[in-house]
């Protein structure tokens, strides 16, 4: 039951984390030119972002989450859950970023995670 | 895009590779940990592979900025194809059935996304070539309901 839990947090944190990134970075706008001068506003930007460090400190939360959860249990059983995370992201995406996610990228997401899960199924073996 | 994917796959397999110079990390004992991070920072492979990863981290953030994230998680999973072949080749992995299963479904998916969004953004492309073509048409026609 622990482990079922904390799989269920590390997918949403994971996600959060990662949207909140997404969205920072659109708040910073887009990187279009390789200027230094231009780049260190761009950079300026990014560190002084709440959004960007709340998704920063939230990925580190998910990477310490992950490896107490290796501790627990085999990566063969961590990954394939954590493959969720997959449509989780692009659920909030859809719901949270607004973006139009088409059924092809949908059909794509799906097909991507049920491939992560077969991946790592065996991962004790190679 | 590819950039990002060829970063990741390079970072990962370097990381491994020198992972395994450093050898097995036995977490009880401190003194041992302390060495092995010693070990850990003074491996090349490991530092290659930490600037391979900061290029792939700093590349997907600008990525992100104009991108859809719905649009650049699907693409950027082709670096699990990547790596599985790069760990395969120069690895030296063995790899098992399921695992390139796996990946072909990855590889699927992947494709799948981008060649929908290619059809998509040639129709786009389409649509705006017409619209210009039409364009002084349609201000010809215009000054002739004028004259």
């Amino acid at each position: 039951m622990r482990i079922w839990i904390a799989i269920i947090v590390l997918v949403l944190i994971d996600s959060i984390g990662t949207l909140l990134i997404a969205q920072g970075m659109k708040q910073v706008g887009e990187i279009s030119s390789l200027q230094p001068r231009r780049l260190l506003r761009v950079v300026r930007r990014i560190v002084t972002n709440h959004l960007l460090w709340t998704g920063f400190i939230f990925q580190a939360s998910t990477f310490f989450l992950f490896l107490t959860l290796l501790s627990w249990a085999n990566l063969s059983l961590v990954i394939p859950m954590a493959a969720s995370g997959y449509v989780v992201n692009v659920l909030g995406a859809q719901f949270l970023l607004k973006e139009k996610v088409t059924k092809e990228r949908w059909i794509g997401t799906l097909l991507i995670c049920i491939g992560v899960a077969l991946v790592s199924l065996n991962s004790s073996v190679g | 895009m590819s950039l990002i994917v060829i970063f990741k796959s390079l970072g990962d397999v370097c990381l491994s590779h020198g992972m395994r110079e450093v050898g097995k990390v036995n977490p009880l004992h401190p003194l041992a940990m302390l060495a092995v991070g010693l070990r850990t920072i003074s491996d090349p492979w490991v530092g290659l592979a930490v600037i391979f990863l900061l290029m792939y981290s700093l590349l997907s953030l600008s990525a992100l900025s104009w991108l859809d994230l719905s649009y650049m998680l699907p693409i950027t999973a082709i670096n699990y194809v990547l790596t599985s072949l790069l760990a395969w080749r120069l690895l030296h992995e063995e790899i098992v059935a399921t695992r390139w299963a796996g990946t072909l479904t990855i590889a699927l998916g992947v494709l799948f996304v981008s060649m929908s969004e290619h059809r998509k953004s040639r129709q786009k492309t389409l649509k705006l070539s017409t619209q210009c073509t039409s364009f002084p048409s349609y201000q010809n026609e215009s000054r002739r309901h004028n004259g």
